[in-house]
């Protein structure tokens, strides 16, 4: 996953989840606002109008107060002729009435009512008929009367004009000044009267509103709707009982919930006087509506935010991050494909900015080091020439543009007589003092030096010369005209070398042989055209050295490979290029690890492994199998002592002997010291001998195994069958073990007649007290049959191959091995 | 029972006689021997009398107008008649007045003029004699323009249903009697008809007539009277009063329609309560000297009950129709009688509707 996605996946929920929850804390707080809001207008809406209709009350309460001490009115009352009250004082009477309704329009009616409820005196205005003037019956007027001589109030229905009014009342209790004694108790006169239009309050709640669709409207005690902006409407819609839990709901509580005009509404209360209350609604979908718009804001608002903010995130990242991330990467990659001279283009003064520096810094020292490990690769540390690695790719190019030119190309393929010499009477530091002299010279010899340098535009007379590896130098000479310049050349590089030169104090008499290729007559190939030289070379050499020579096809035959070969094997012993492995031998019964059969690989660096039945001729004609011989014997031995010191179990090291080796007199001395410096059991060690080679000298053989014998160790015939070993030797052979020859073993599963031979080997062996080894040993099928056919032990790559001393040892760990 | 153009407003007049009555109680001591407040209608005495008898008495007399009957009545109810000493009043509010023991009696004792009032002005009211002493008697009739009206009115209903073109020019009374009595003669039935059908067949002939009507105010008697100027062309009158305005207009006429109209009668009365009652039965009686009396009635246009005064009248006074109507209208015409109370009530209802 990369940066681009995953920084998102993880800052997108760390922005989006806030801002989600903030937005929906901002809904739940404005929605609690707006409800607040809404039940506040309701609150504030039903709060005015008690306010007012207080208002009005306590102004008509202090106003009939105030009416009720007119002298005049007094004086009406305490009047008791009819006559005088009506003729006399009525017309001033309803004039006064009429001067506060002047003041108080609202007051629409004033009454003196007699005790027994008789309309006494009436003034209306504007003029309203009166129904009647006997009110004894008049609910309004019983109220009056059991206020007990208190002001009353009431809303009530007035018949005489079929409106909602408010009903103030007074009684009028005086004592007549005139008539009465002064200590006597006031007595109940009449009543005064003010009927109010209501008309403010009416308007005030049809108009009033709550929201958009919120009204307000007042129901008297009986449950009928006095005021509301359409009454009637109201009314069609709800019940009865509806309208009794209404009013059954209590007063300055929070609003409850109805099914008013068919719509689920909030429902407030306020009594504006005990005879009339007041509700406001609020229907339940507008603020469901409110809510609704007020999410949409806050759902668009958060919305707009976050991607107004993952905009800002993203962009920022892609700007900050991911591109200059982007623009490393390709740096590294140009990096990568070896282009140094780099500019990262990031100058952002961050981290990144940073990262871009040093990524240049490092390009840089890449650069340097990189340029020092090319140099390292491709030069040689002591002369400071081009290595052979380098001279190889450079070879290659040349010959490809020679070939391309159609140039001819010449190789001096050059060796320091005796060098070896020089190392082991001097030491090494003046065999490389050694060496460095001589490149001197060689470079001196060639008319352009430093390869490196100028190596694209080489002087095409000048040759360029490499350390080939140890006392080889190689010369490369460059697009020749004349067919004996190399042998100028040649001659000049031997002549150079005529001066003695100075090791150590000591003057030092040094000569070089030199074998010369040329391109195209000698090879196609770089390769071909470096053995070839080498070849020439060897031929040089064979012919007593300090001398040069032109290669030839005539050279370049199996005979002079194998000579080759022999060089590079003598190299090999110098240069530790030969090893040994060790196959395990497995008893066949139980999978037991016995032992290990040492066998030698030769890993050549030119040529990787060369096999040792292509060697070990060369080394046998040569006389080197003597000295391979040794250094097996004692690697063997010192390899199995050191198991044996490390703690694995005791196992029989078995060695091949050569048939040189064996003939020689000294075999058993060779053995003998060999252990002796290793500390080897001999016991543990076997001798592995060919059929073959015992048989070239049978009675002679008996002699060198009984020496062998005498040491204590074991003795192997190998390779048995391929021989011509009778019984009666195999008798007088002091040998231990048969191992039967694996071209035996091959074909054993299929052919009946190699299982017989090899059960009349084993039977044959067994009665002489052998033990019997199958070798070659590959599949299941051919282990089942030996161990039928009751072979001892079985060797081969069913179990294991061959190993390293330092991979073997995992299979000496276990108690038995396992089929491979 | 007359009035003359209103000098002072309602309420100005009210706040006078308030005034009045504070300041009067407030100089008590000072001033009970030199002063005399009479409650009048406006221009309804000769200042020259006044000026006589102040002069001959050494007192001042002061006058407070009231603009209706009403108002006279509100006037004395606010005090209980404290603070006036006279007053004029008609032969109803008489009746009303002695039974709320307002007045102090009225005899030859004190007023020998006494002797020269005929007995029919002092019986034409019950409780009048020895209260009350007669001051003038009129008619009510209806005083209009001549020139702009297209027929002149012979009938009550001419000034209830007026013709189109006089709506806006009407003017009438600020009486509750009047209006109504009028209204019910209109229609046929008497000026005291206590029958509740014709009181409510009155009161919807004077609530259809109201659109027409100007004002329910007393039209004013002076040159700047509308009937005057025109803006009214028709209005309900007390016969001297149109004589009054007559003399500014000559297109001005005076008739008693032929259904009759109200015979009225006003009386001099003394306040019980005040404190100068000598001297101002004194001043009923300086006024009912026959030479006075006489002055007096060609000063108001009005008729006198003082048969002394009668002889020292000119003869074009004695024979004006409009100061003494005919027998025939005199048969027609009929004063007005106490009405029981309730019926009363219901007709201050009816007329605190029409005027409000």
């Amino acid at each position: 996953m990369k940066l681009r996605t995953k920084i998102p996946i993880l800052l997108i929920p760390l922005t989006v989840v806030p801002l989600l929850v903030l937005g929906w804390f901002a809904y739940r707080e404005l929605q609690e606002a707006s409800e607040q809001r809404v039940f506040g207008e309701m609150h504030a809406s039903m709060e005015r109008l008690v306010a007012s209709m207080n208002t009005e009350l306590e102004t008509a309460l202090a106003n009939i107060e105030l009416f009720a001490k007119g002298t005049l009115v007094k004086k009406y009352v305490l009047t008791g002729d009819e006559d005088q009250r009506y003729t006399l004082m009525l017309p001033s009477l309803l004039r006064l009435f009429q001067s506060y309704q002047e003041a108080f329009p609202d007051y629409y009616e004033i009454r003196v009512l007699q005790n027994d409820g008789y309309e006494d005196a009436r003034q209306t205005w504007p003029h309203i008929d009166n129904k009647t003037e006997e009110e004894a019956d008049n609910p309004v007027f019983l109220g009056l009367t059991q206020s007990g001589n208190q002001k009353y109030t009431a809303i009530f229905h007035n018949p005489d004009n079929e409106e909602t009014s408010l009903f103030v009342g007074k009684p009028l209790i005086l004592r007549d000044p005139i008539v009465d004694a002064l200590d006597a108790p006031p007595t109940l006169r009449g009543y005064l009267a003010l009927t109010i239009r209501l008309q403010d309050l009416a308007y005030q709640i049809a108009q009033g509103s709550i929201g958009q669709e919120g009204y307000l409207f007042a129901m008297d005690k009986h449950g009928h709707v006095v005021f509301h902006s359409d009454t009637v409407e109201l009314n069609k819609f709800n019940t009865p009982d509806l309208i009794a839990n209404i009013s059954a709901t209590s007063v300055d509580s929070v609003p409850s919930k109805f099914l008013l005009n068919g719509r689920m509404s909030y429902v407030g209360k306020r009594r504006l006087h005990p005879d009339l209350y007041l509700f406001a609604v609020m229907p339940e979908d507008e603020l469901v509506a409110i809510s609704s718009r007020l999410a949409v804001v806050v759902a668009t608002i958060t919305l707009f935010t976050i991607l107004l903010a993952l905009l800002c995130l993203l962009t920022a990242l892609e700007y900050l991050v991911i591109n200059p991330i982007h623009r490393l990467r390709d740096l590294s990659k140009e990096i990568g494909r070896g282009n140094w001279e780099i500019k990262s283009g990031v100058n952002s003064k961050d981290e990144i900015g940073d990262l871009a520096t040093d990524f240049e810094e490092m390009a840089i020292n890449l650069q340097r080091s990189n340029e020092q490990v090319r140099y390292l690769a491709y030069h040689d540390s002591l002369t400071g020439l081009p290595n052979r690695a380098m001279f190889k790719e450079y070879l290659t190019r040349e010959v490809a543009r020679a070939k391309r030119n159609q140039q001819r190309l010449a190789l001096l393929f050059l060796d320091i007589d005796d060098f070896k010499r020089v190392n082991d009477t001097l030491g090494h530091q003046a065999g490389d003092i050694l060496l460095q002299e001589v490149a001197e010279r060689l470079t001196r010899c060639l008319r352009a030096s430093d390869y490196v340098a100028v190596a694209d535009e080489l002087d095409k007379s000048s040759g360029v010369l490499a350390r080939q590896g140890g006392d080889e130098f190689i010369i490369l000479l460059p697009d020749i005209k004349d067919t004996y310049a190399p042998s100028a050349v040649a001659r000049r590089i031997i002549e150079s070398l005529k001066a003695p030169i100075t090791v150590q104090g000591h003057e030092y008499h040094t000569s070089a042989s030199i074998g010369i290729t040329t391109y195209p007559a000698d090879g196609q190939q770089a390769d071909e055209l470096i053995k070839n030289a080498d070849i020439a070379l060897y031929h040089v050499k064979e012919q007593g050295k300090n001398g040069f020579q032109y290669f030839q096809d005539s050279m370049n035959t199996a005979a002079f490979e194998r000579l080759a070969l022999e060089v590079k094997l003598r190299k090999a012993l110098d240069s530790e290029e030969l090893t040994l492995h060790y196959q395990p031998q497995v008893d066949a019964m139980s999978g037991e690890v016995l032992g290990v059969e040492a066998l030698l690989r030769w890993h050549n660096q030119e040529d990787g492994l060369i096999a040792p039945n292509i060697f070990i001729p060369v080394a046998e004609q040569t006389g080197l199998i003597l000295t391979i011989s040794n250094w097996v014997l004692n690697e063997a031995c010192r390899q199995a002592r050191a198991w044996q010191k490390a703690g694995y179990p005791p196992l029989v090291m078995s060695i091949n002997v050569s048939s040189i080796q064996f003939a020689k007199d000294d075999l058993a001395a060779t053995i003998k010291r060999a252990l002796a410096v290793s500390e080897f059991d001999p016991r543990c060690l076997e001798i592995e001998i060919t059929e073959s080679t015992i048989m070239a000298n049978p009675n002679g053989a008996v002699e060198t195994l009984s020496d062998l014998k005498a040491l204590g160790v074991r003795i192997a015939l190998d390779d048995f069958g391929t021989g011509h070993s009778s019984l009666n030797y195999l008798r007088r052979f002091p040998i231990d073990t048969l191992k039967i020859d694996r071209s035996f073993i091959m074909n054993v599963d299929k052919n009946p007649e190699e299982q017989e031979i090899v059960a009349a080997i084993v039977r044959m062996a067994h009665a002489l007290n052998l033990r019997v080894v199958a070798e070659g040993v590959e599949t299941k099928e051919q282990l089942r049959v030996v161990v039928d056919k009751e072979c001892d032990v079985v060797q081969g790559f069913l179990f294991s191959r061959p190993l390293p001393a330092d991979q073997v040892v995992h299979q000496l760990r276990k108690k038995r091995l396992k089929i491979a | 029972m007359r009035a003359l153009h209103l000098t002072k407003s309602f309420f100005s007049a009210v706040v006078f006689g308030v005034f009045f009555a504070v300041h009067s109680s407030a100089n008590f001591a000072q001033q009970e021997t030199d002063e005399l407040v009479f409650l009048n209608w406006s221009e309804y005495m000769d200042p020259a009398l006044i000026d006589k008898f102040e002069k001959q008495f050494n007192v001042e007399i002061k006058e407070v107008y009231f603009e209706s009957d009403d108002l006279r009545d509100e006037m004395l109810l606010e005090t209980d008649t404290h603070g006036y000493d006279l007053a004029v009043v008609n032969g109803i509010a008489l009746g009303f007045y002695r039974k709320q023991g307002w007045l102090a009696p009225i005899t030859a004792n004190g007023v020998p003029n006494l002797k020269h009032i005929d007995d029919r002005w002092l019986d034409a009211f019950a409780g009048a004699r020895g209260f009350g002493m007669p001051y003038f008697w009129g008619t009510l009739g209806i005083a209009y323009r001549s020139d702009l009206i297209e027929k002149a009115p012979s009938s009550w209903m001419d000034l209830f249903k007026p013709a189109e073109s006089l709506r806006g020019k009407i003017r009438m009374v600020e009486s509750s009697r009047d209006l109504l009595g009028m209204a019910l003669k209109a229609l046929g039935y008497s000026a005291n008809s206590e029958d509740a059908t014709a009181i409510k067949e009155a009161e919807q002939l004077l609530l259809a007539q109201k659109p027409y009507v100007k004002s329910y105010t007393y039209i004013t008697l002076s040159g700047e009277s509308a009937l005057v100027s025109g803006d009214v062309a028709m209005t309900m009158i007390y016969s001297g009063d149109a004589l009054m305005v007559q003399e500014h207009h000559e297109n001005i006429e005076y008739v008693v329609p032929e259904e009759g109209g109200n015979l009225w009668v006003d009386y001099l009365v003394v306040m019980r309560h005040s404190k100068n009652q000598e001297l101002a039965r004194t001043f009923v009686n300086f006024l009912n000297e026959p030479e006075h009396a006489a002055q007096l009635a060609q000063f108001v246009y009005y008729a006198t009950p003082n048969r002394a005064a009668e002889t020292r009248l000119p003869a074009e006074f004695l024979e004006d129709k409009v100061i003494y109507p005919s027998e025939e209208v005199m048969a027609k015409s009929e004063p007005y009688v106490p009405i029981s109370p309730r019926v009363q009530k219901r007709r201050a209802s009816v007329y605190a509707r029409l005027v409000q």
